[in-house]
Parts: C-alpha cells; structure tokens; sequence
C-alpha cells in the first residue's frame, strides 16, 4: 500500500511539474488575480487526479488540461458569488498582506491584456505563450477556426489600440 | 516583440511552493477518499443499520455520500409526485378539451362537475358502484359535451366567453365572429388569420349575425329611421335597408317613369325617380348634387311597399361617375341617399370609356351593379365577382 501511495505521489508530483505552470498561467491569464488563480489551480488538479486514467496520449492530456482550466475559470467568474462580490476598497486591500503583488501593476502590456474580453485573452495567451495553432485551439475551445481566427483578429486590433507603438 | 514581452512576463508567473504542496495534499485526500470507497465491501449494511461500525473518516466520508445521494433521491421522487398531483388536479377542474390537428381551443369550462360535490357514505360496496356510475356518467357527459359543441357552437361557447369588453357573435369550426371597442372581427380558424375586418367608426347600434355566419347586420338609426346595414361576408357586398313610413312622403318629389335609359337619369338627376318593377315594388333612382357637406352621388335601391322598407343595393356605380362627369361634379365615394358616407371614398383604377359606359347603360337598363371598392380597404378576403343587383324588369304600366 505504501509503495503504491509512493508511486501515487510521484505520479502526482510530475503531472504538477508537467502542466503546473501552464494551468497556472491560463488560470492568471483568466481570473487575473494570484488568488482566484490558487483556486483555480488545485480544482484543476483534483479534477485530473479523478480523470487521469483516462488519457489516451499526451496530447490529450496537455489539451484536456487547458480545457479544464478555461471551462473552470468561467464557472468561477460566472457563478452568482463571483457576480455578487466587488472589488475591496483600496484601504482594506493595502492592510492585507500578498504573498505576491498583482499582476496588473507589474506592466503596461498586462494592463492592456486585463481589458480584453475573457475570449480574447485566452486565444491571446494560447496563441502567443502556448504556441499553440489556429485548429488546435479551435479543438480546445470547441469553437470554429473561423471564429478563433475572428476573436485572436479583434484581440490584436484592440491590443494594438491599447499598446500604441507595440507590433503583433 | 509583443510575444517576446508576453512571454517574458508570464515566464516569471508560476505557483508558489505553498500551492504546490496545498495541491499535492488534496490531491492525496482526495486519492485516499477515492481508495476507501473503493476497499468498502458491497455487503456493507447500509447506513441506516445501527450496527457497530469502526468509526474512521473514511466511512464518516463513504456515509456521508450515500445519504447526499438517498437524499437526492427522495425529493426527486417528491417532486415527481407533487407534479403529477398537481397535473391530475388541474385536469379534473380545469379540463381543457383541446383538438391536436387544429391547435384550438374549444372549451375552456372552470366550474366544477355536481356529481364531485356530492360526499360518499355508505359501505365499501356501495363506495365502488357509486364510482363505477360516476365514471360512466362522466365519460357520457364528455361525449355528449363535445358533440353539443360541434352543434350548437354559438349557444355554448357565449355562454363561457371570459373575454372582458369582447363579445361573441359567432363561433363554427370554421370561423369565430366578434366585437369589441376595436371593431368587428371575422376570425377564420382554418387559416388562423382575421379574414374580415370592419372598424369600429361604422358601427353605432347593434351588431346581429345570422345563423350560419355569412352575414353580418349593423343596426343604426338615422334622423328617425331605422337602418339596417347588412354586411355579406362571402361577397363583400353591403346594403342598407331602410325604413319608411309612408309611401307619398317618401315618394314626394320623385318622378314615376317607366322604362329604362341613361338620358333619363340625367335629366332627373337631382330629384329622383320611380320606376315599377312588380306589384309593390318599385325602384328607385336618387341623385343628389353635391352641396357644402355632401358629395354628390346617386343611389339605387328597392322599395317594397307593403314591408314599408328600402334596400338600398347600389350607391355610385358606373352610371353615377358618368352623370357627374358630364354635370362637372366632383366624383367620389359611397352615399346613402341622404348624402351621407358608408365608407371610405375607394380608388377607382380604371374608368370605363364612353362608349362602354353607353353600351352597359343599355344592355343593363335598370340594372346595376354593386362597386367592386366597397368594402375594399377592410375585406382580407378575395372579393367574388360583383353580382348584380336582383332586380325584376321592369313592367310597363298599360
């Protein structure tokens, strides 16, 4: 039994290093808070835990996992507490301590990103920090590559209207 | 440079160790949750049971998920169970008889059936027969409901208007005819679509339909007298009966002639004329000329002597806009005799050429022929060809 907890663990431990950052970054990418991102994160992982006998390569894996991580994201940011609760007041947020700071006072260029549509920034993010194709997202998302090819056309021209200066 | 500077940045994104580790030890809770339930033998007495059991978290976990699904089960049952009752319920007190080709409603009957009132006491054998000649009498009354519905629909389905300020005049299988503030309605329901439409501007007295639903009658009375508007909803014709009282006041000032033409006409135009066509029964030509608040025009209509009533079947036809032409009057609408406005003054898209106009002043003598336009801007349906007014040919007096 031990043995097999090891095995468990390890197996575990590589999938986090494997798709940890990924899952992270996406996750950042759409709730745009660490916080909500931590969250984000472990549900993911508990979800694959329960799914992971069930991958038949690791294409599928990579493409089920940001799949998971969007879907969750929109069910976080769609769900009546998210709708619900507003943003602290700047006092109240100053007396609370961040293990890190938010992203959106780091760069000008996250600022912009933070003003896409959701859609937006996850082709964005695919796109440029994945590497992943037009088809390719199209099979994760579950859109047409019409309309992937559409959201990453407008994502960019609203960037570029943002960023001025800056070449996509 | 953009992809270099996003990638730059979300390099440096990564979770903490913390989260790692947080991760990394729900997933092992959750692992180990998954294993317990696993291991748990299926002879496992259920929950329920008192039994002494070890108490570990795995079965606190285990029990928990067993009782969420028992509890999941139960209100779906409930639920389904107050549906239907409530299903039930509403059809015995509602009973909404619906026919499923047309889509119509036919009865829509809220009160509740006597035989439900009545409380049952007596034995247990006493309590079935009763409802054994319940339910027949129940499934007699609904045949015998739907097949009075077909028969006498007005009667019925009046009787149980719930429209407020709507009243029913009419109700078939094929049509529904009623009125309100709006005006009056032909309702086809074979085509679900208003095929007449009269406004609300031309009625000021009673409203009648007749028997089978092709006519439709406007009571109104005028400086006295009473008319009758009598409206065919299969042609689109409309004449107006009239009343009169006595036949030398109502024939005064009007020149008896006898036989037919157009010159005629013309030179009696703004008096009017007589013309016997049977015992008791005249026709009668009226022309008036046009003055401050009337339009000129020119009336056909029958006099029944002994009935004492008028029908008017023709008001500004071809012959009219003829006279007018060649007096230089202005041409347009439809009047009764006294001037005064049935309906909309119509378009007239084609006039008939002189030599048209004379050729039918001849052929039809004292025929005439009711206007297509009259009932144009309000009839959906396909006016029929015009027929021609029942006249009789006219004798000629020895």
């Amino acid at each position: 039994m031990s043995c097999e907890v090891d095995e468990i663990e390890e197996c575990f431990n590589k999938a986090i290093e494997k798709y940890g950052d990924m899952v992270y970054r996406i996750a950042v990418n759409q709730m745009k808070n660490r916080s909500d991102a931590d969250d984000i994160f472990q549900e993911v992982f508990i979800k694959w835990m329960q799914y992971r006998e069930k991958f038949t390569s690791e294409d599928h894996e990579k493409a089920w996992m940001i799949r998971v991580t969007i879907n969750q994201c929109k069910n976080v940011l769609g769900s009546s507490w998210n709708k619900k609760t507003g943003v602290l007041d700047e006092g109240i947020q100053n007396t609370l301590v961040y293990e890190q700071q938010d992203i959106a006072e780091e760069s000008p260029l996250m600022e912009a990103i933070e003003k896409l549509p959701k859609k937006y920034r996850s082709v964005i993010h695919l796109f440029y920090y994945e590497d992943l194709s037009i088809a390719e997202m199209s099979q994760i998302l579950n859109e047409k590559e019409s309309t992937i090819r559409t959201w990453l056309t407008r994502a960019r021209r609203k960037l570029k209207s943002l960023l001025k200066g800056v070449e996509l | 440079m953009f992809k270099e500077e996003y990638k730059k940045h979300f390099d440096e994104i990564k979770p903490s160790s913390r989260l790692i580790e947080q991760t990394k030890k729900r997933m092992m809770e959750e692992y180990e949750k998954e294993v317990s339930l696993k291991l748990q033998p299926k002879e496992d007495k259920s929950f329920f049971e008192t039994e002494e059991q070890e108490v570990s978290p795995e079965n606190v976990i285990a029990k928990g998920r067993i009782k969420k699904q028992w509890i999941v089960l139960a209100g779906t049952l409930a639920a389904g169970i107050a549906i239907v009752t409530t299903g039930v319920y509403l059809k015995q007190h509602l009973k909404l008889v619906s026919q499923n080709t047309s889509g119509q409603i036919m009865l829509c009957d809220t009160e509740v059936p006597e035989e439900q009132e009545e409380t049952t006491t007596g034995t247990a054998l006493d309590i079935e027969q009763k409802s054994k000649t319940e339910k027949q009498k129940t499934e007699k009354a609904s045949k015998n409901k739907i097949r009075k519905q077909n028969k006498s629909e007005l009667e019925s389905i009046a009787g149980r208007s719930r429209g407020s300020g709507i009243v029913l005049d009419y109700a078939s299988m094929q049509k529904v005819i009623f009125h309100g503030d709006f005006g009056i309605i032909v309702y086809n329901l074979a085509d679900r679509a208003i095929s007449t439409y009269i406004p609300q501007e031309e009625i000021t007295g009673d409203i009648k339909v007749n028997s089978d639903g092709t006519k439709i009658y406007l009571f109104e009375s005028v400086n006295g007298e009473n008319e009758v508007k009598e409206y065919n909803i299969v042609t689109g014709e409309m004449t107006v009966w009239m009343e009169f009282i006595d036949a030398e006041t109502y024939f005064a000032n009007v020149s008896s002639v006898y036989g037919s033409g157009a010159d005629l006409y013309i030179s009696s135009a703004s008096t009017g004329q007589k013309v016997t066509i049977g015992e008791g029964y005249y026709m009668q030509l009226m022309y008036q000329a046009p003055s401050l608040d009337k339009l000129a025009s020119l009336s056909v209509s029958i006099i029944n002597i002994k009935e004492k009533t008028e029908q008017l079947v023709c008001v500004f036809g071809s012959l009219g806009e003829q006279i007018c032409e060649k007096m230089g009057q202005p041409f347009g609408g439809y009047h009764n005799e006294a001037g005064k406005q049935l309906f909309e003054i119509p378009k007239i898209t084609e006039k008939p050429s002189q030599e048209d106009a004379n050729e039918e002043n001849k052929e039809e003598g004292m025929e005439t022929q009711i206007p297509k336009e009259t009932e144009k801007p309000r009839i959906t349906e396909e006016p029929k060809e015009t027929e021609v007014a029942p006249t009789e040919a006219p004798q000629e007096e020895s």
